[in-house]
């Protein structure tokens, strides 16, 4: 392996690079596939909630002839309101990750995860509703 | 053996893998900005607010640009107002097709 690849933290001798200005002394730069892999996690989140959005402005645009009115309208909204929360929690996630990774503490649970399941199971069962009623 | 010549565990290979989901994720978001602005354009009779959304996407575009730049050129340094930037654009697109739904 490569000394300069970085698999093992290194002492933090050098000016932060990260460009939030936060790291302390005692906490030490993780392995850039880490940093990557967290990176990588977040975007993941991103298009999670990017695809809630176009989810919930797709139901309200093509789903009213299947279900009843008022239903769409709140599964839509709750979709799309879903997606922007995600979207906060991601960064959120991203964030408590990347400094857990410098300080060597355990890695943190995403919020998000439960949220967006209990999200999901939510509107399946109000479509499920929708389409019995209708 | 260095890790640049571990399949998928080298730096070039991550790096690629982390350019190619800030395509995918501008891909996403451009794709989602141009439905909500084809929307917003029709229900708000063609007012220039409804390019908000589009603008959003191009600016998610433009980060991940600049990313895959910074990451080709360089080491992984910690890509927080990339980040912070996706993210509030996620939520305004959110927060944009919720304005859609609520008054349609």
């Amino acid at each position: 392996m490569d000394s300069d690849q970085g698999a093992a933290p290194q002492p933090d001798e050098q000016p932060d690079s990260s460009g939030n200005g936060s790291r302390t002394a005692a906490e030490t730069e993780p392995d850039y596939r880490f940093t990557l892999a967290n990176e990588r996690t977040f975007l993941a989140w991103q298009r999670t909630a990017l695809g809630l959005v176009a989810g919930g402005v797709a139901l309200e645009e093509f789903a009213r002839l299947s279900l009843p009115n008022g239903l769409t309208h709140v599964v839509a909204l709750g979709a799309v309101t879903l997606g922007a929360v995600l979207a906060v929690l991601g960064l959120v996630s991203w964030t408590r990750t990347q400094r857990a990774m410098r300080q060597g503490r355990p890695l943190p649970i995403s919020r998000a995860i439960p949220v967006l399941a209990i999200g999901l199971a939510l509107a399946a069962v109000l479509i499920g509703v929708g389409l019995v009623l209708t | 053996m260095s890790d640049a010549d571990v399949p998928g565990d080298g730096f070039g290979d991550q790096r690629a893998r982390t350019s190619l989901a800030w395509s995918r994720t501008a891909l996403g978001s451009v794709a989602v900005a141009l439905l909500v602005t084809r929307l917003a354009w029709l229900y708000s009779s063609e007012s220039a607010w409804a390019l908000v959304p589009a603008a959003l996407g191009a600016v998610v575009a433009v980060v991940a640009y600049v990313r895959t730049r910074s990451l080709a050129s360089s080491h992984a340094a910690v890509p927080r107002p990339e980040v912070t930037v996706v993210a509030g654009v996620v939520v305004l697109l959110g927060a944009t097709s919720a304005l859609l739904v609520l008054t349609r």
